[in-house]
């Protein structure tokens, strides 16, 4: 393993990100694409990759948005596309708004506390 | 690699015969396909590379729709099973005109309609025929003589039994 260079936590955003980490953030995530406003899959996914969390597949991107629908925290519709197949479009719930709140909130809450325990790369050199 | 018509089609039987398979509820098979269908023509890919092969990806959404117990499944072949004997057993009995058991042919047929009704029942549920939310129309093409074909099969085998009792007599 290579030590950690400031210019590799720099590359850390895109290649270095464990799946575990991925899995967590990412219903939060969604939630939040969703949230912003009303919008289907394709874009979310887009919304990710700008984001930084990499290019997350339709099938782990759809179980989901599925997920937080059954949840109560999305309903969806489908709408027709322009010439094209129709998209689904998703919408938060007020209790989806609420929880996301909430969750982003012990979010970072959450990474603060685990960053003073983690060594800071930038004064390792 | 990118999609053809043809990989999309043939992904899209795969699921719905996988998801059938776990037992999804068929208005759930429509969207989970229509997801995966509308997903894969904005980003070109082929459904398999962007989804995994169907049965991977109709497995990983188990923990979403439990399937039913096992023994909900063996009593409903169980009296499926007993249902097609004494409805058989039933219409011997009427077409030659004499007593099964010291009972009368219609009684066992009645018999048997009646011990069918729960597994038809249960069995249609499961069958229900799978629409494509965006269209409303079905997703996978059933022909038309699937189904006549699933009645004229156990009807045949009677007719043929009974014709070949009244030829040994």
């Amino acid at each position: 393993m290579t030590s950690l260079t400031s210019n590799r936590y720099v590359l850390l955003m895109d290649d270095d990100i464990p799946t575990e980490w991925l899995r967590a953030v990412l219903p939060l995530a969604v939630l939040a694409a969703v949230a912003e406003e009303d919008t289907y899959g394709y874009a979310v996914a887009q919304r990710l990759q700008a984001g930084g969390l990499g290019t997350v597949k339709g099938g782990t991107l759809y179980p989901v948005l599925n997920r937080l629908e059954a949840d109560g925290l999305l309903t969806s519709s489908w709408r027709e596309g322009v010439g094209g197949p129709g998209r689904k479009f998703f919408a938060a719930t007020p209790a989806g708004r609420d929880h996301l709140a909430r969750r982003s909130a012990a979010w970072h809450t959450f990474t603060e506390q685990a960053r003073s325990l983690l060594p800071d790369p930038r004064s390792t050199r | 690699m990118s999609a053809t018509p043809e990989t999309v089609t043939d992904y899209r039987q795969s699921l719905v015969l996988h998801l059938r398979l776990q037992e999804v509820p068929a208005d759930r098979i429509g969207e989970i396909v229509a997801e995966v269908e509308s997903h894969v023509a904005e980003t070109g890919e082929d459904p398999a590379e962007a989804f995994g092969s169907p049965r991977d990806y109709a497995r990983s959404l188990t923990d979403e729709h439990r399937k039913p117990p096992r023994w909900w499944t063996v009593t409903t072949l169980v009296l499926a099973a007993a249902a097609g004997w004494l409805i058989g057993q039933g219409a011997f009995a009427v077409l030659l005109d004499e007593p099964w058991l010291g009972r009368s042919g219609w009684l066992w047929l009645a018999t048997g309609v009646a011990v069918g009704i729960p597994p038809a029942y249960m069995v249609g549920r499961r069958s229900r025929e799978v629409l494509d939310p965006r269209t409303g129309r079905p997703l996978v093409r059933t022909p038309r003589w699937a189904a006549f074909t699933f009645y004229l099969i156990p009807v045949a085998i009677v007719l043929v039994g009974w014709l070949a009792i009244l030829v040994i007599r």
